[in-house]
């Protein structure tokens, strides 16, 4: 019994080892293929939402958004892991955290979001009002939605939403900002979480990141015409200087480059969008720099294209 | 016991994760970015340099042409000139990346020009990427001095492929309808001329009406319907010959032509006793086909790139409605469900999208579709507009739109407008008449 025990286990670990370092792109892939489960991404902005700009915000981030419904518990470092091993697949519980969210820190109705501003956030950030409803994840935002269409300013113009707004960039759209956490990541976590946090620091807040965002998106000009616009998603890896500014920037999945010239042209844009000075330097904490000193982008069209 | 076994699998699961994880998960911050502008590129495109006096002259002016075709795209807005800070010579060494990134320019459009010994021209250009400080394209071509405009529209191609991933569109021709002389009585000539206005010349002198021409997609033929002695007949005409023939004799009137994607075969309607089909000729055998059989009216019949289908428009649910079917006829699907009616509908030769003349409210639309029905926009409306028409690469359409006229039958000025497909960058096509019915050319070969 032991043996099999054992033997399982090696092969295990072994197969594991094999996947982990046997396929190097795994981790992005894995990144790609999470990316439609945006109901996170609501929680999170709403948080931005809020100008607070406390010390620790993240931790209690990453709980809710790991375990699902039951353990409605915000501050629960340990409950992680085995939530988590269970959890991250299963896209259903969107609604839910972001229900009991809006229940402790966000009135449904957009105005609140003012008042709620008790704590003076240092950065004048606009403000990210609305969530929006995307086609892709229209079930989490039921209440506080009133507001729907033009505000995502599709890049397809058709007559109907000419009239009441064409396109423009509102600041609004949040998404996801919390980093994805995979199972690897949440188990470094929760073995050494206190050791990771002392060798590199606090995480970023959501609204640093969300500052960033903002900094980007102002600088992607993405092929909007491009035939098959919406099936691309392009990673971008960026190393950083001290100063926000990028040093360097690189496509991921390069293969693809040189097979499809319209996947080519995404790529590019949103390199360039990495690159333009004009965005630069990023808006990041430096006393965080170890935090950010390595980034990695993900370039979606697919909102912009109404899909 | 098993609770136990488990329990030691994960921690050693998680053990292994974490050593494995611990190096290459430290720290890396992830941020999508899911919101982006489309706004025209900045492109600093520069004098093409010469040695001499009528090198730079050559250089100035396709620069010249070069800057107008990728600013008349709508997706790059060339900076100017006065703002560049390296000069032409030593651009023509290397580009110092720096200069232009100040002026905000993420692409660079540079090349020269040489007088060859027998006096033709040899033309270079390369496109650098300002912010990779890389080169994109560069190529070099030689022509006949007269030729230089040929050659910058060929350069805008080949910059507009290389940044957007899709052939351009710039090296064309428009035929269209010149329209002149008062209502009652209008003259209107078949007239071609460059993409960008250039070149303009009439094909027919007017004396028998015209109607509907429509491009070959292969080759410069054009197809088009003419009165000729008052019996509506389609025609094909030759731009490089010049030479003119009626497509057959049918028993009935033939109208709306158009060629199949692989220019072999012409698709069109034939009314006989009221009725009217659609049917597909091949241009080698004259063999004819009926595609479709209703007592309905079936029309305007546009295929496929791939010719494996046909849209068409066909009143046969009461209202003129868009269907698709089979390219044998068979299968046939209704595909337009808006209020209203649809009417010319033209498959984008990209594939991906069916455009139309929508009619409601008595107001006239342009819009485009999915071949599914699905995705329906409109992209302009007006008193009037109609015919559109796409560009070879399928990013663009034209079509004409007619002002209404007063209660003395003044007015309605019938002009081309062009339009991107997006619905953004829409502008008028200057013409020295009245025009109506513009047909684009595939590029030129």
């Amino acid at each position: 019994m032991f043996r099999n025990v054992a033997f399982s286990i090696v092969f295990h670990v072994a197969l594991v080892v094999a996947a982990y370092v046997g396929l190097p792109s795994f981790n992005d892939f894995e990144d790609v293929q999470d990316v439609p489960i945006s109901v996170e991404i609501v929680t999170v902005s709403d948080d931005t939402n809020l100008p607070t700009k406390p010390k620790e915000p993240e931790p209690p981030k990453e709980e809710v958004k790991a375990e699902p419904k039951p353990t409605p518990k915000p501050p629960a470092p340990p409950p992680a892991p085995k939530g988590s091993v269970e959890a991250p697949p299963e896209p259903e519980p969107l609604p839910e955290p972001e229900e009991e969210k809006v229940a402790v820190i966000v009135n449904p109705d957009p105005k609140p979001k003012k008042e709620a501003k008790p704590k003076p956030k240092p950065e004048p950030k606009e403000e990210p009002k609305k969530v929006e409803a995307k086609k892709r994840a229209p079930t989490p935002i039921p209440p506080r939605k009133p507001k729907p269409p033009d505000q995502f300013a599709s890049v397809l113009k058709t007559l109907e939403e000419l009239k009441t707004a064409p396109r423009e960039e509102t600041p609004k759209e949040q998404k996801k900002a919390e980093p994805k956490r995979d199972f690897a990541s949440m188990m470094e976590n929760a073995l050494e979480s206190d050791k990771s946090r002392m060798d590199i620091g606090p995480e970023l807040t959501i609204s640093e990141k969300d500052l960033v965002r903002r900094q980007i998106q102002r600088c992607w000009n993405l092929p909007a015409g491009a035939k098959n616009a919406h099936e691309m998603i392009i990673s971008i890896r960026m190393a950083m200087n001290p100063d926000g500014t990028v040093q360097q920037a690189r496509i991921l999945d390069d293969a693809r480059m040189s097979t499809d010239p319209f996947y080519r042209t995404m790529a590019e844009s949103a390199l360039r969008a990495a690159l333009n000075p004009r965005c630069q330097p990023f808006k990041l904490p430096p006393e965080k720099y170890q935090r950010w000193k390595d980034m990695k982008l993900t370039f979606d069209p697919r909102e912009m294209l109404g899909l | 016991m098993t609770h136990m076994n488990f329990a030691r699998f994960v921690a050693v699961f998680a053990l292994c994760f974490a050593a494995l994880g611990t190096p290459r998960a430290h720290a890396l911050l992830e941020i999508d970015i899911t919101r982006g502008v489309a706004e025209p590129m900045p492109i600093a495109v520069t004098n093409f340099y010469g040695g001499g006096r009528g090198e730079q002259d050559f250089g100035a002016k396709i620069s010249g042409v070069i800057a107008a075709d990728l600013e008349r795209s709508g997706l790059f807005s060339p900076i100017d000139k006065k703002a560049f800070i390296q000069d032409a010579e030593s651009l023509n060494v290397l580009p110092r990346f720096g200069d232009w990134r100040i002026i905000n320019s993420q692409a660079l459009v540079q090349g020269n020009v040489e007088m060859t010994v027998d006096g033709r021209l040899a033309v270079t250009f390369r496109l650098w990427d300002v912010l990779a400080e890389q080169q994109m394209v560069g190529a070099r071509y030689f022509t006949v001095p007269s030729n230089w405009r040929r050659v910058a529209h060929i350069i805008s191609d080949s910059i507009y492929k290389r940044i957007t991933g899709e052939d351009g569109y710039f090296d064309t021709r428009i035929v269209y309808i010149a329209e002149s002389g008062p209502k009652t009585k209008r003259v209107k000539r078949l007239a071609i001329m460059d993409q960008d206005g250039e070149n303009h010349r009439f094909l027919t002198d007017g004396f028998d009406m015209v109607l509907t021409p429509r491009f070959s997609p292969t080759l410069q033929e054009i197809t088009y319907l003419s009165y000729y002695k008052g019996v509506p007949r389609v025609y094909i005409f030759n731009i490089d010959s010049g030479r003119q023939e009626v497509l057959g004799d049918f028993p009935g009137m033939t109208f709306a032509p158009r060629f199949s994607p692989d220019g072999k075969s012409v698709i069109f309607s034939m009314s006989k006793a009221g009725n009217s089909e659609v049917y597909i000729m091949d241009l080698a055998t004259r063999d004819v086909r009926q595609l479709t059989d209703h007592s309905a009216i079936d029309t305007s019949p546009s295929m496929s790139p791939e010719g494996d289908r046909v849209v068409f428009n066909s009143d046969r649910s009461g209202t003129q409605q868009l269907y698709v079917m089979d390219a044998d006829g068979s299968n046939v699907k209704r595909i337009s469900f808006q209020k209203g009616r649809y009417a010319t509908p033209v498959w984008s030769p990209r594939g991906d999208l069916i455009a139309f003349t929508r009619i409601h409210n008595g107001q006239f639309f342009i819009g485009v579709m999915r071949p599914d029905g699905s995705g329906e926009r409109l992209l302009t409306q007006g008193f009037l507009v109609e015919a559109p028409t796409w560009s070879p690469n399928g990013r663009v359409l034209m079509y004409f739109r007619q002002d209404r006229t007063d209660a003395y039958g003044r007015g309605g000025k019938t002009r081309v407008y062009s339009i991107d497909i997006t619905g953004h960058n829409e502008r008028e096509v200057i013409t020295p008449l009245d025009a109506s019915d513009p047909a684009w050319s595939p590029l030129i070969p």
